[in-house]
C-alpha cells in the first residue's frame, strides 16, 4: 500500500501523464459500452447525449453507424 | 516496400496492423509485429522453445504489453484506480470479452501507421536478408529485425526473462 502512496506522490510527470493518457482511454472504453448498453434499452440519442453532456449529433456520428 | 516479403512475413505484418487497431493502438509497433511471428511462424516459436521460453507465456506477456500501450495499470494504480479491478468489473456486468470487444469496437477503419522502432525493425530485417544472399524478406528475418533494434519487442522480451542475444543466434542458425 505504501508504494501506490508512493507512486501517487512521487511527482513523476511521465508517471502523471501516462495515468492521464490511460484515462481517456478508460472513458472511452467505459463510454462505448455503456452507449451500447442503452441503446440495447431503447435509449434515444438525445437522452444518451443529455447525461454525457454533449450534443446529440456528436453521440450518433460516434456510434450511430454501430447500433 | 513489402514487395520483397515472403508471403508468411507479409501475412505477419498485416495480422500485426490488426492487433494493434483491435486494441486501439494507433501505431503498430514492434512489439505488435513480434506479437504476430510469435503467433503465426513455426521458426520463431521453435526458436523461443530452444531457449527455455514457453510459448503461450510469451503470446501473453505481449498481449498484456499491447494493450498497456494504452492503459498503463502502473500508472492508474498511482492514481487509486486498480485496473485489474475495473475490468473484472467491466466483464462481470457486460459479459465475458466485453471489456476486449470495447477496445477495439470504435477505432477508425484508417489503417495504423508504423512507429520509428518498427520502421527501424523493418529495415534491420531487410539487412538480416541481405546477409543470407536472398532475394526475399522472410518471417525470420523480420524477427532477428525486431530484436536488433531498441524497442517495446525487444524490451518485452528482456522483461520477459528472455535472452534477446541467444534468440537471435537461434533465429540465425548460428
Amino acid at each position: 500500500m505504501n508504494e501506490l502512496t508512493d507512486a501517487a506522490t512521487s511527482n513523476d510527470p511521465a508517471e502523471g501523464l501516462r495515468a492521464v493518457r490511460s484515462l481517456r482511454h478508460l472513458a472511452d472504453r467505459l463510454e462505448a459500452l455503456q452507449v451500447e448498453k442503452a441503446r440495447a434499452e431503447g435509449w434515444s440519442w438525445q437522452a444518451i447525449a443529455d447525461v454525457l453532456n454533449v450534443s446529440r449529433q456528436a453521440v450518433h456520428k460516434k456510434y450511430g453507424r454501430r447500433s | 516496400m513489402f514487395e520483397k516479403f515472403t508471403k508468411p512475413a507479409r501475412f505477419a505484418v498485416i495480422d500485426a496492423a490488426q492487433i494493434a487497431q483491435g486494441s486501439g493502438n494507433k501505431r503498430v509497433d514492434s512489439r505488435h509485429l513480434l506479437l504476430a511471428l510469435v503467433r503465426s511462424d513455426a521458426k520463431v516459436r521453435a526458436a523461443l522453445t530452444a531457449v527455455g521460453a514457453e510459448v503461450d507465456a510469451v503470446d501473453k506477456h505481449l498481449t498484456a504489453g499491447v494493450e498497456n500501450n494504452e492503459l498503463d495499470a502502473e500508472a492508474l494504480a498511482a492514481i487509486g484506480i486498480d485496473l485489474f479491478e475495473v475490468k473484472r468489473r467491466v466483464n462481470e456486468q457486460f459479459g465475458e470479452d466485453a471489456w476486449q470487444a470495447a477496445g477495439g469496437a470504435k477505432r477508425s477503419k484508417k489503417q495504423p501507421r508504423f512507429s520509428p522502432d518498427a520502421k527501424d525493425a523493418l529495415k534491420a530485417g531487410l539487412l538480416e536478408s541481405m546477409k543470407d544472399e536472398g532475394r526475399e524478406i522472410a518471417a525470420s528475418h523480420l524477427a532477428l529485425g525486431i530484436l536488433g533494434v531498441t524497442g517495446p519487442g525487444s524490451d518485452s522480451l528482456e522483461e520477459a526473462g528472455i535472452d534477446v542475444r541467444a534468440l537471435r543466434e537461434q533465429l540465425a542458425g548460428r
